[in-house]
């Protein structure tokens, strides 16, 4: 057995006790004490036994413990085998860790791919839609944003990037081919008079603000499609008209309403064709009443934008072709009218829709612009020329033009467009200062009855002119003219023309032929011959002034005027520088005298 | 939307300076009021939109200026409309006094061709009332006119109105249907306000 196992094994232990076991001398006496003769002897042949007995249980356990030493010896080997098999195990444990761990790091990889490419197939996958709708519009919107991305992608991943954006061009233009089909099929709806626009067709142009070619066709096309479609709505009013109304040339005998209704309806298709576009340019929010006033730029589409000069430019395209069909039909009334009341009314009317659809239209617009020119025609309303009759009496031409002058006041005092001023000019100019200068052209009268004649119709024209506030300017310059016409007297008396040729003469007059000593004796001489009858002459002539006012204000005026040129040509007379051989004796009447025969103290 | 179904209809605001044309219009399209008083210049213009089951109604309204210097343009706007909605202050005698001339214009214009109401207004003013509605619906029912009191100030009556009108447009161009009377009108507005001023 081995040390080792004698050392360690208890059992070993225990049999070496057992081996060195000795009987003390206590128990050998004790045992010597024993009663019994021999006891010695069959303790010690017990012992012996005992010995025998142990020393063979002990061979016994010698070769138990022979065979467990070699067992465990055995168990020894195979512990160690486990052992480094273990250690083999062990490494390789490592190693899968390590594989598992990699794996799982591919795994977490992979589905991030996974994710990737499900999101990107999400954002790339380029649908198509048959069918004209919400949704179709909603892909279109997609494939732009997938252009969009691509776009980016292209950065990084050239390769894809180009084939999905090849792929996409095509499904695009696929899709916008068709929606530009149907956007042209639904056009032929705008034929009506006031079509409605449908939110695809809105959304559909609203689209093309990313083909500005197809969209510029759209409006070209609406555009052609809706002149045509106003002008024959237009024709359909004036000759044929509705279920309701009458044509509106059923009432061409009367120019104002005839021009006014034509207007209205005109004022109504802008209204309408505009209400139009702006669905067509999808302009939304215009519920206020503020609308017609645009903002300059309505709505963006990415890039795009809507701005009012845009809408305005396909409004004027769309109305374009009404305006030489109402040109015609107006110019032609005015044509009709010229030289008469009516056409003030009729401008009124104009320049009223002027201003009105100058809020709706732009300024260049043809419209408008077609409108200005007949604005301006007022025509010449003064080709009658005067014939003074027998009494004098402001003529029936002046009479007529006043009353029209006087009509045209009145509608001015409730006028609809806030310049009078333009058209008061227009009164003056075409109207009034015509008149004055027929009057005052030559005519067979005398100039006396001429003076007359004029004092006559200026007093008529200013009786007219007083019912109006606005017209003082007028009624002042009308005064002067007609006071103007007072000194008449001189004329009369002769002495006119005397005081004209000295006033263009040089001095001496007196070596003038018609301003000689004789030539002015025989004047004066005539001179006081009308003093003297002056009184009756003056009530004679002056009668005929309409005037009773002007008459006597005539005789006064006229009368200061007389003294007041001679004394002017006394004091010529007398003058030495003058050379008039006795002068004093040429003078019959002093200027006082003259006074008193005119009674002007 | 559908474009089946719409019908538009020209209605023409009547009446007086200061009845409250343009504030029953205003109520109608912005469900507002305001108190101060701005005339009308001119004409304005507004549409609005409607819906009774599926039909869109088109309401073009025309507000004319109660001003005597644009009573040349009136005319023009009667004749092209189905609707004539004459108006009155009912706290202001001759406003309803002048009804009588405005029906007769319409009836000279259209004759019996279009639809006409007689709108007293301004019901909030009790206090002050110089016309009876006993009045109005005499003259109303003697005129073949539709009549209704209306404030444009609380909005009383105001949509009823207008719904009123747009119900018999309705009835008069589609049979009437048993469920016409329960159709509901949604108002849904746009327009395009045309104010021409001068
Ligand atoms: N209390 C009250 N005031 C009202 C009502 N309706 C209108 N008004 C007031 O009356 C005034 C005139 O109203 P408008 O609507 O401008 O009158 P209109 O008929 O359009 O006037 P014109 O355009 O000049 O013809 C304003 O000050 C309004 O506030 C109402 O129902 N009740
Ligand atoms: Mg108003």
């Amino acid at each position: 057995m081995s040390t080792k196992l004698m050392k360690s094994n208890p059992l070993a232990m225990r049999l070496e006790a057992v081996k060195n076991l000795t009987v003390d001398n206590d128990t050998l006496e004790a045992l010597k004490i024993t009663p019994t003769t021999k006891p010695r002897q069959t303790v010690e042949h017990l012992l012996i036994q005992q010995h025998e007995i142990f020393l063979n249980s002990f061979e016994k356990v010698f070769v138990e413990m022979n065979e467990m030493e070699k067992s465990i010896k055995e168990m020894d080997a195979d512990l160690s085998f486990i052992k480094s098999t273990l250690e083999q195990a062990k490494e390789k444990t490592t190693k899968v860790v390590d594989i598992t761990n990699e794996l799982k790091e591919a795994s977490s990889d992979t589905l991030l791919k996974q994710s990737i490419i499900k999101e990107f197939l999400e954002i790339f996958t380029i649908t198509k839609r048959t069918e004209i709708n919400q949704e179709f519009f909603e892909n279109l919107k997609r494939l732009q944003q997938i252009n969009v991305h691509s776009q980016a992608l292209l950065i990084g991943n050239q390769n894809i990037g180009m084939e999905i954006l090849t792929n996409l061009n095509t499904v695009q233009e696929e899709q916008y081919e068709m929606l530009f089909k149907w956007t042209q099929l639904q056009c032929r709806t705008l034929k009506q008079e006031q079509p409605e626009i449908s939110s695809e067709f809105t959304e559909a142009m609203r689209a093309f603000r990313f083909r500005p070619i197809l969209f510029d066709a759209c409006i070209d096309e609406i555009s052609s499609i809706r002149q045509s479609a106003l002008v024959r709505a237009f024709q359909n009013a004036l000759s044929v008209g509705t279920q309701y109304s009458k044509p509106i040339e059923y009432y061409a005998h009367d120019p104002t309403r005839y021009v006014g209704d034509i207007l209205a309806w005109i004022h109504q298709a802008c209204i309408a064709e505009y209400e139009m576009l702006s669905s067509v340019f999808g302009i939304v929010g215009n519920s206020q009443r503020q609308a017609v006033e645009l903002p300059q730029v309505f709505e963006q589409v990415e890039g795009y934008q809507t701005s009012r000069e845009q809408v305005l430019s396909v409004l004027d395209k769309n109305t374009e072709g009404l305006a030489p069909m109402l040109n015609k039909r107006i110019d032609a009334m005015i044509t009709v009218l010229l030289g008469s009341i009516q056409i003030y009314k009729i401008q009124n009317t104009i320049q009223f829709y002027h201003q009105t659809l100058s809020k709706i239209l732009d300024p260049k617009s043809t419209l408008l612009t077609s409108l200005e020119s007949l604005e301006t025609q007022k025509g010449d309303l003064t080709r009658t020329t005067i014939e003074p009759s027998e009494s004098l009496d402001p003529p029936p031409t002046v009479k007529e033009t006043m009353s029209q002058i006087k009509e045209i006041f009145t509608s001015l005092e409730m006028n609809m467009v806030s310049s009078n001023e333009s058209i008061l000019a227009d009164v003056k100019e075409q109207l009034l200062y015509p008149l004055i200068t027929n009057c005052e052209s030559p005519n067979d009268l005398t100039p006396l009855d001429q003076a007359i004649f004029k004092v006559n119709i200026y007093h008529y024209i200013n009786n007219v002119l007083t019912l109006f506030g606005f017209c003082e300017e007028l009624i002042n310059e009308i005064n002067t003219k007609t006071s103007h016409q007072l000194n008449t007297m001189l004329d009369k008396s002769g002495l006119l023309e005397l005081i004209v040729k000295m006033k263009s003469s040089e001095k001496p007059y007196s070596l003038v032929p018609e301003l000689s000593t004789s030539v002015i004796s025989t004047k004066l001489a005539k001179l006081d011959n009308y003093l003297v009858n002056v009184t009756m002459d003056v009530s004679e002539t002056l009668y005929r002034i309409k005037s009773l006012d002007i008459a006597k204000e005539c005789v006064k005026k006229g009368c200061i005027q007389f003294v007041k040129e001679y004394s002017w040509l006394v004091s010529e007379i007398l003058d030495p520088a003058n050379k008039y051989e006795f002068p004093n004796s040429l003078i019959r009447r002093n200027v006082k005298e003259v006074e008193t025969l005119l009674s002007l103290d | 939307m559908s474009l089946q179904n719409i019908l538009k209809y020209k209605t023409v605001l009547l009446g007086e300076i200061s009845v409250g044309k343009t504030s029953l219009i205003s109520r109608l399209m912005y469900d507002k009021f305001d108190d101060s008083y701005q005339a009308t210049i001119g004409i304005d213009h507004f549409i609005k939109t409607m819906y009774l089951g599926d039909t869109t109604i088109k309401l073009q309204l025309w507000d004319t200026a109660g001003q005597e210097r644009f009573r040349s343009l009136i005319p023009t706007f009667i004749r092209n409309s189905r609707v004539a909605i004459v108006v009155y202050d009912i706290t202001n005698r001759s406003s309803f006094t002048k009804v009588n001339s405005w029906v007769r214009d319409v009836r000279n214009e259209c004759g019996e061709d279009i639809k006409v109401v007689i709108i007293g207004n301004k019901v909030d003013m009790d206090s002050s009332r110089k016309v009876w509605p006993e009045e109005g619906e005499e003259l109303a029912t003697k005129l073949n006119a539709i009549f209704m009191e209306t404030s444009a100030k609380t909005g009383s009556n105001v949509q009823a109105m207008f719904k009123k009108i747009v119900m018999d447009l309705y009835e008069q161009k589609v049979p009437v249907k048993e469920t016409s009377t329960h159709l509901n009108i949604n108002y849904v507005t746009t327009s395009v306000g045309s104010s021409c001023a001068c």
